[in-house]
């Protein structure tokens, strides 16, 4: 710039200079030449003089546009500084998230191991004690009188309690490890069903609570399933409505076939379940209110598990119940069922 | 041949129990020694080879949790000595995953007992048929 600047002011000196010269050499020898010689000078002042004008006023429009430039830029810069401020907040926040989930990872699976343990460490002593008390409690092992009879009875039925919590935990560990193995194979469901029924029968009679089955003998399609594990499913839905059934009530136990799935419905005139605690009652350890009312003792993992099972069969299991008038579960599978885990 | 009093009655049965809990050792002790079997107690896999060497066993119980060599890596080690091998081994364990069964009785046990399941009387009737069956 400042040297367009000496340029153009040089060039006009010179132009003047020589306008001068002319003015006071030439006009003495000739006027005419020096005339024009004057006037081709002033026109060359006047021509560098636009020139200079024109130019000025480009560069000063060229310097407001690089002005605004330079504070549009100034402005975009700052918008970039911040989205790179945002994002690298978001970089952080997910290496955070990520860090949380491994520690969640990490600590469900120190909770599990620890159940695992634990259960198993609890099982050795607890059966070395239940075993006692049967020893105790055989008559080859001495005498009792009724009160130390029914002491020792008391402590066996304890020992079995803590027994099945234990086996419970394990159970549900072992399943949310994964390391419960499913073995699925296409096979009838009869069988297991039939099988669940008679085990059933036993307590109902004892308890006598009427037992109203209908069972197709016959056409219900083979379905790909865990026969032990299902088994153990529709044996723990048997049990909870015999222990909340009171005596004389009733059971109806109903397997069909529709629409491509079989429906296994168990119904019963027991305590039922109260409105407010229905959408707890597949969850880890819940018991609702008058199931404790009725029986102190139990897990609350029982249906957990069941549900857990019935999941991985790719079936459904619902309830529909109210509070003093029974509870009715339905379960249904697919017969193409099983998801691969 | 000393034996003033004994000359009558059939001769014991000897069973090994390897079993590292001695609270459970002794129960099953008593129990047995109730029913007439002979009992050595072993508490690891190694008390247990030096009993097989220099008894007579006819069965042994045997547990999967010890400490040292673990119960299914000394029921290979029997099974692949010749002087041992014949030697029916129940499996008397607390873990009982369906997977741990089936490898006991892969590696050769004659049966398999989860104890937190059964009483020290289904353990003597279980004994008994593994016996009776050989």
């Amino acid at each position: 710039m400042r040297s367009f600047w000496f340029f153009q002011t040089m060039a006009i000196i010179v132009a003047a200079g020589l306008a001068v010269f002319n003015f006071l050499y030439l006009r003495a020898e000739n006027i005419s030449v020096f005339f024009i010689s004057l006037a081709i000078n002033i026109l060359l002042v006047l021509i560098l003089a636009a020139r200079a004008w024109g130019l000025s006023k480009i560069f000063s429009d060229l310097r407001k546009d690089r002005d605004s430039c330079n504070t549009e830029t100034a402005v975009k810069s700052s918008e970039i500084q911040e989205l790179e401020k945002i994002t690298r907040q978001l970089v952080r926040r997910d290496l955070e998230l990520a860090r949380a989930n491994q520690r969640l990872a990490e600590l469900d699976a120190a909770k599990s191991d620890f159940i695992s343990i634990a259960a198993h460490q609890l099982r050795t002593p607890l059966t070395g004690i239940k075993w006692s008390y049967t020893e105790l409690l055989d008559p080859k092992t001495g005498s009792l009188n009724d009160e130390q009879k029914q002491l020792l009875k008391n402590g066996f039925t304890g020992i079995t309690n803590i027994i099945d919590l234990v086996n419970d935990l394990l159970n549900v560990s072992h399943l949310e490890e994964g390391k419960y193995e499913f073995n699925f194979k296409k096979q009838p469901l009869l069988p297991i069903v039939n099988k669940a029924m008679a085990g059933l029968k036993l307590v109902a009679d004892e308890k006598k609570i009427t037992l109203f089955s209908k069972i197709p003998a016959s056409g219900l399609p083979e379905i790909n399933m865990d026969g032990e594990k299902m088994g153990l499913a529709l044996a723990n839905v048997l049990d909870n409505a015999i222990k909340y059934t009171p005596k004389g009530g009733r059971i109806d136990f109903l397997v069909s076939q529709e629409q491509g799935l079989i429906k296994i419905v168990v119904q019963d005139s027991g305590i039922g379940i109260p409105k407010d605690q229905k959408g707890r009652l597949f969850t880890k350890f819940f018991r609702a209110n008058n199931a404790v009312g009725v029986q102190t003792s139990g897990t609350g993992l029982g249906l957990y598990m069941v549900k857990k099972i019935i999941d991985r069969h790719n079936g459904k299991i619902t309830v529909d119940s109210a509070e003093g008038k029974g509870a009715t579960f339905i379960i249904t599978l697919p017969e193409q069922s099983a998801k691969k885990k | 041949m000393d034996q003033p009093q004994s000359s009558s009655l059939p001769e014991k049965i000897t069973v090994l129990i390897v079993e590292d809990d001695s609270f459970m050792g002794s129960l099953l002790k008593r129990k047995f020694e109730q029913e007439s079997f002979s009992i050595f107690l072993a508490t690891n896999a190694e008390e247990a080879r030096g009993v097989l060497k220099s008894n007579r066993i006819a069965l042994m119980l045997l547990d999967i949790v010890l400490p040292g060599m673990d119960g299914f890596s000394f029921l290979k080690e029997l099974k692949a000595t010749p002087e041992f091998q014949n030697i029916p081994v129940i499996i008397t364990s607390n873990l009982g995953k369906p997977e741990e069964i089936e490898r006991g009785l892969a590696e050769g046990a004659s049966g398999y007992i989860i104890k937190a399941e059964a009483s020290t009387a289904e353990i003597v009737e279980k004994v008994r048929k593994v016996l009776e069956k050989k």
